[in-house]
């Protein structure tokens, strides 16, 4: 294929329109259509994968987090001085790690395990959400920012995607709660902040980049924030770890006995960087419109392994799918890095 | 805790029978097991500028293989890169036809010269080229190089020789043209290929 098929023709009108455009900075998450999409992109991968189950129980899981996130109920606010002041220093003014979460989040996680349980008849999961009926407080807050501060030591490996999807509802709400409150035209309560590769509200890592096909006939990149779903630019061929423009690469999965010579146009890739050896996925919607990051990152863990075994290591955080300790002791090539 | 930091995101075969999709229930193995039937196949994109005019849009040029030898390397498609500030993505027909322009049995890939009289072009070696090319200028500075006008004022020009260089230069490559040609005298240069 030559590359005009892709290229669509613009009459000098379009052209002038366009002329004075600005990159959307960000794209913050909609409430109708977040989670309804993962769901449906989970239930059209998990058809014939061998994850199926695995992603069937996701593809539920994302049904509930809908289904809350639909009703939530009224949580505390920042005020606009707070959003103002975080916004002053560049930092994102809903920060995961320290942010004194309301408690509303707690009942939400309960409604989230007692919607969930109905929905899981024969999944293998059953058993492990049974068991999260009667957790805590305590051990849900303790659970909570062991999660948010990136903390293995004892975490709960069976309650984490829940306690994280109860985590993202909340988050999720708490950005367009304030967008809803506060965001006109005169001010916008999210905006570029220090850390180009944290999330502009909530400074966590992204799942995976996106490549977006938008209305206004952009083609743009954004990282997919893994904790509130927000989406943030940031230009092509650039590490999203690291921030180096030098020795990207895009590595997809081919089927093992296929020839070398034919060009890859996978639409999920991983992009990996020689300067840090770091890769974050990228679900490309100009090769399929339907990708969607978190449900396409689970579905492709074939592509982490490989790109693991290649020797880069994982830079996109997916809070449904946590690596725990390998069984043998600690790798010694692992004591450098950033 | 920088330790248990970095072991949350890293991904093993190991690591997957401990991880929460093995603790929620759920079996490693076929997801280990489909790991056999693949490979990786590696694409590189290179930013670049389009070589036709002094626009200079942005490209993004996609490749298979890498410069490693014995390994075949070759661009597959070319676009306009959505980042840049001049075309924001877009390319002009010129531009858009720019994977033929690289594959092109027709492109000029060394010297060659067509003798005065001659319909023929002959190729020549890159030392002979720079060699006749250096004699020529030579040849017609010498004759018509101007060092005063009628005034008797200093003007050091010469304008008989002309040279048109790439329009898709960067900042430094213009500099370095432009001192060296001035430095000679040369007026008539520009760096645009509206051609």
């Amino acid at each position: 294929m030559t590359a005009s098929q892709t290229i669509p023709l613009l009459s000098p009108e379009e052209i002038a329109v366009r002329a004075g455009q600005q990159v959307p900075y960000q794209h913050l998450p909609d409430r109708l259509n977040l989670f309804f999409d993962r769901e449906t992109r989970l239930r059209q991968r998990a058809a014939g994968h061998p994850m199926r189950d695995f992603l069937l129980f996701a593809a539920e899981l994302t049904h509930v987090q809908h289904d809350l996130l639909q009703n939530y109920p009224e949580v505390a606010l920042p005020d606009t001085d707070a959003l103002q002041s975080a916004a002053q220093v560049a930092k994102p003014p809903l920060p995961a790690e320290h942010w004194p979460r309301d408690p509303q989040w707690r009942m939400q996680f309960r409604r989230l395990v007692e919607q969930l349980l109905p929905r899981l008849k024969d999944n293998p999961a059953r058993a492990s959400v049974e068991k999260l009926q009667d957790i805590s407080d305590e051990a849900l807050e303790q659970q909570a920012d062991r999660l948010l501060n990136q903390v293995m030591f004892g975490l709960d490996m069976a309650a984490a995607p829940l306690v994280a999807a109860a985590l993202q509802i909340y988050w999720t709400h708490l950005v367009l709660a304030i967008l809803a409150r506060y965001g006109n035209q005169d001010f916008s309560p999210f905006g570029r902040t220090s850390d180009a590769t944290a999330c502009p509200c909530c400074g966590s890592r992204p799942t995976a980049s996106v490549s977006r096909l938008d209305s206004t006939g952009g083609q743009y990149r954004y990282l997919h924030c893994s904790l509130c779903a927000t989406q943030w630019h940031m230009v092509r061929i650039k590490c999203s770890h690291c921030e180096s423009t030098k020795g990207i690469h895009y590595h997809s999965m081919q089927v093992a006995d296929a020839r070398d010579d034919v060009p890859a146009k996978a639409s999920i890739e991983a992009e990996t960087c020689d300067e840090c050896n770091h890769y974050l996925k990228i679900v490309r919607m100009e090769r399929d419109h339907e990708v969607e990051p978190v449900a396409d990152d689970l579905a492709t863990l074939t592509l982490d392994l490989l790109v693991s075994e290649a020797g880069y290591l994982r830079h996109g955080v997916n809070l449904l799918l946590l690596f725990g300790e390998p069984s043998e002791a600690g790798d010694p090539g692992d004591s450098g890095g950033p | 805790m920088e330790m248990n930091r970095r072991q949350f995101f890293k991904v093993t075969g190991a690591g997957l029978s401990t991880s929460t999709l093995v603790a929620l229930g759920f079996s490693p193995a076929p997801a280990l097991a489909e790991t056999r039937s693949f490979k990786l196949a590696k694409a590189t994109e290179t930013r670049n500028t389009c070589p036709y005019c002094s626009v200079g849009c942005g490209i993004i040029m996609y490749s298979v293989g890498d410069k490693a030898k014995n390994v075949k390397s070759e661009i597959f498609h070319i676009e306009g890169d959505p980042d840049h500030p001049v075309n924001r993505g877009t390319l002009c027909p010129k531009g858009a036809g720019l994977l033929d322009f690289v594959h092109s049995p027709n492109r000029l890939k060394y010297p060659q010269v067509r003798e005065a009289g001659s319909k023929e072009w002959k190729r020549i070696s890159w030392d002979e080229a720079m060699t006749r090319i250096a004699k020529l200028m030579k040849e017609d500075r010498d004759a018509n190089f101007v060092a005063k006008n009628a005034d008797g004022k200093t003007v050091n020009r010469w304008t008989t020789t002309g040279m048109l260089c790439a329009s898709a230069s960067s900042n430094e490559t213009g500099y370095i043209t432009h001192k060296v040609m001035r430095s000679m005298g040369m007026l008539v240069f520009d760096n645009q290929a509206r051609v």
